[in-house]
């Protein structure tokens, strides 16, 4: 969970650094719009992303069962 | 029985098996139609005309010698009272069993589907075992039925491939036209929610040289088959054409588009630039505003920048996101200029009535008998769209622009 | 840090196909037009010197990443902040080619393929090597060099013998000599060359910390040569403006290629360039931004960072720009200056000066 939590941080500050360089360049996108490249996706691409963003909470789950069976 | 005779046993008694079903018919007795034409006679009876493939005439991967000499398909026209019994009227002609289930293509003369409808034909169709519910429909324009599957072609040998080769290709390429297969315009005609789309076909040229192997002699042809618009049908019925930039409106708001050019003007430019969209994705929103219900439909697409006629700087974002904004104004008008259309014609080729259904059942039932004729006509519909530039070929700027900055 | 080693000559392919990755398909120092393979080479020179910087840096403390050492000059609150935000500038820079990688491929190859899926193709294969560590990616690097070697041998063969090379479109030089070095300072300093700041957290591993010197600059400058003749190849072959119109000089180059009627359209050498030089360079950030946050967040198993870093960076390469002219533009004009400067630069020599003083009272 901690390494979902960094990672998720980084990401967030990434996308604003992103957004910094638009505004400073003067690109006037609102901060949601950045998000554009991600807006018209197709059904393969999607079940692509989702699944990938499923693998994150793999070893999460995994680790979390590890340690309850332990426990035991 | 000793043990070592119970697999030869088994193996003999599969034998009667082998020798076939009970209604076998021998390949040589079949005649595979690829198209079936549908036209109608003054008096009332139906004129089928046969596309049959000519086996003998097809060039294999490996032998080619056979073609050239004479067409690859050859045409049987019958007459009666309803499509079935003209099939079976065209096997005595023929001198074989017709087989449907390679049929790809039902053309229906424009004629017939305007005063007829095709709900009378369909059933027929859809209740044959044979007919797949998956063979295209096309309508002839401007040119009878049974003239249409006459036509040769010269790359595809076989004209009704032909046909549904550049239905596809021109849906794909171009986004004006559709293809519409039985079950699709059966589902489409019953609900009372949407109706449906048949793309047009004509032919351009001298038809009568062009069912010759004359057609096939000459590097152009006499006549060529083409697409040509989109039949619009209200209760089975064709009752309106739409062309060209209505078209691909409709399309945009069916989510049908999958490649399709768009050009913008540009500071006096007529078309000047021209955007290619390779994804797209049509968002339909239903909801009842003051007891009325009101249609929002959000479109987003994607693509990239294929010509530029005009010296414009793209290396500059500010002045991509310009063109992004004339290019969505472009779409936006064409798709708005296609819903004006059907609502004149009062039929809902869109499938709002369908979405409403969908997300307002209870509403839905006041509206549904006259939602084609009262409510889908004096619809709110608002159109947005979003369109994203992600590339632009091979090159920044055109070299128009560097022209223009020596002349400066 | 892991437990790992890596040799010289290991290091020395990395830093080289790190610096050539995305440089040599790019138009790199364009806006010093004709004079853009000086700029290079000035750029190098002057990177030389940065590299010195780093080493200097290093010998402080030899057995310490650069995230680690930040904290010891500079406080623990402090310096771990500038820490993280070194590990947000790798995965920021490992986005920006991810980003780069795929349109090129798209651009050119496969004009349908939406670009989330061959970005994510990339970082997966590139999550699967950083989760190996670091031996791993470098001796991948060992394999690919030797491909690249080729491809370059072939490539210049082929140019050279299609009588392509037009000596004269290089003619007159140092035309404009203060536009050069203004390029230097705003952009080739920077893009390949200020990015072996990420070397920082590699030379820990290597086994012969006395060589270190001689490899680097060796690779450097070998780069700085490459660079340079391949940019003299581009404008020799294709002339200042049509360069200045090409995303990829190099492959127009390549494209332009005609011999003996069949040898053309080696589009492919291109594609193999370009996958290379992508995943190499992705594959360094990520790893750098990897092995930073387990030191900094104390993480056991730094290979579990593996993926969620990689989709990290496959997100944001995606919400990085909405355009690819809006990439390159930022790129450009605004990555450099704002972001490459003071962490390539500015904050380096700063660290070393409080190093230098801390160490001077003892």
């Amino acid at each position: 969970m901690k390494i979902l939590g960094i990672s998720l941080t980084m990401f967030i500050l990434l996308a604003g650094i992103s957004f910094g360089i638009d505004f400073i360049k003067g690109y006037k996108i609102p901060a949601i719009k950045s998000l554009n490249p991600l807006y018209v996706m197709e059904i393969p691409e999607l079940a692509i992303m989702y699944l990938l963003l499923l693998f994150l909470f793999v070893d999460p789950v995994l680790s979390f069962l590890q340690k309850k069976r332990n426990r035991k | 029985m000793s043990r070592k005779w119970i697999i030869p046993f088994f193996m003999a008694a599969c034998l009667p098996f082998l020798s076939g079903c009970w209604s076998s018919i021998e390949l040589k007795e079949l005649a595979i139609v690829s198209a079936y034409a549908l036209d109608k006679k003054e008096d009332g009876t139906y004129v089928g005309t046969f596309q049959l493939i000519n086996p003998m005439n097809v060039p294999g991967a490996l032998q080619g010698g056979a073609s050239g000499q004479n067409p690859s398909i050859a045409t049987y026209t019958a007459t009666g009272d309803n499509p079935l019994e003209v099939a079976d009227r065209a096997s005595t002609i023929v001198s074989r069993d017709l087989y449907f289930a390679h049929t790809s293509l039902l053309v229906i003369s424009e004629e017939l589907a305007r005063e007829e409808g095709l709900s009378s034909i369909l059933d027929a169709m859809e209740r044959g075992i044979e007919f797949r519910t998956t063979t295209k429909i096309v309508i002839s324009r401007d040119v009878k039925a049974g003239e249409f599957v006459q036509v040769l072609t010269a790359i595809d040998q076989v004209p009704a491939e032909k046909a549904i080769k550049s239905l596809e290709f021109t849906e794909e390429l171009y986004g004006e036209n559709i293809a519409t297969n039985l079950q699709k315009f059966i589902n489409a005609a019953v609900s009372t929610g949407k109706e449906p789309l048949v793309s047009g076909f004509s032919v351009e040229g001298d038809i009568e040289k062009a069912k010759t192997m004359e057609q096939l002699q000459s590097s152009d042809g006499s006549a060529t088959i083409k697409v040509n618009g989109m039949g619009v049908f209200k209760e089975g019925k064709l009752v309106n054409w739409i062309d060209g930039e209505k078209s691909e409106g409709t399309l945009w708001v069916l989510d049908q588009i999958r490649q399709a050019p768009v050009n913008i003007d540009w500071e006096n430019h007529e078309d000047a630039i021209s955007y290619k969209v390779v994804r797209q994705k049509t968002n339909v929103a239903t909801k009842i505003k003051d007891g009325k219900p009101a249609i929002s439909v959000h479109i987003r697409a994607e693509g990239d920048l294929r010509v530029i006629e005009v010296p414009v700087d793209i290396t500059n974002p500010h002045v991509l996101f310009r063109i992004e904004g004339a290019l969505q104004q472009k779409i936006q008008a064409e798709a708005k200029a296609a819903i004006e259309v059907a609502q004149k014609t009062k039929t809902d080729i869109f499938g709002f009535g369908e979405k409403l259904h969908h997300s307002e059942p209870k509403v839905w039932q006041q509206f549904e008998k006259e939602w084609q004729d009262v409510y889908f006509p004096a619809l709110d519909v608002d159109v947005t769209v979003e369109a994203f530039i992600r590339r632009t070929g091979m090159r920044n700027n055109p070299y128009l622009f560097d022209l223009n900055k020596k002349s400066e | 840090m892991e437990k790992a080693k890596i040799s010289t000559s290991q290091l020395f392919i990395v830093m080289i196909l790190f610096q050539l990755s995305n440089s040599l398909l790019i138009p790199l120092a364009m806006r010093a037009g004709r004079d853009s393979w000086l700029a290079i080479l000035i750029a190098t020179a002057i990177s030389i010197f940065l590299f010195f910087i780093y080493r200097a840096l290093y010998l402080y403390y030899p057995s310490l990443l650069l995230t680690d050492y930040t904290e010891k000059l500079i406080g623990k609150v402090l310096g771990r902040t500038l820490a993280f935000l070194y590990i947000l500038f790798f995965l920021y820079s490992a986005a920006r080619v991810l980003r780069e990688f795929g349109v090129m491929l798209l651009s050119f190859a496969f004009p349908e393929t939406p670009l989330f899926v061959a970005s994510a193709l990339m970082i997966l294969v590139v999550i699967y090597t950083i989760y190996k560590g670091i031996e791993v990616v470098a001796r991948t690097g060992e394999l690919l060099f030797v491909v690249m070697l080729m491809l370059a041998f072939f490539l210049f063969l082929l140019i050279a013998i299609s009588g392509l090379i037009d000596i004269s479109n290089l003619r007159p030089t140092l035309e404009d000599s203060p536009k050069i070095l203004k390029t230097v300072f705003t952009e080739t300093l920077y893009v390949p060359f200020g990015e072996i700041i990420v070397f920082t957290m590699i030379f820990p591993y290597l086994n012969q910390a006395k060589k270190l010197k001689k490899t680097a600059v060796a690779a450097i400058s070998i780069t700085g040569v490459a660079l340079a003749f391949t940019t003299i190849l581009n404008i020799s072959v294709l002339g200042v403006p049509l360069i200045e119109r090409s995303l990829f000089p190099l492959l127009t180059t390549i494209q332009s290629i005609e011999v003996g009627e069949f040898l053309e359209r080696l589009d492919v050498i291109f594609i193999l360039a370009l996958i290379i030089g992508g995943f190499f360079k992705v594959a360094v950030y990520t790893y750098c931004a990897l092995i930073g946050t387990a030191s900094l967040f104390n993480i056991k198993e730094p290979s579990k960072l593996a993926y969620p870093l990689g989709i990290t960076v496959l997100f944001t390469s995606m919400v990085i720009a909405s355009n690819y002219s809006q990439h390159i533009e930022e790129g450009l004009n605004a990555f450099p200056i704002y972001v490459q400067l003071p962490f390539q630069i500015i904050l380096p020599v700063f660290l070393l000066f409080i190093a230098f003083i801390k160490n001077r009272k003892k």
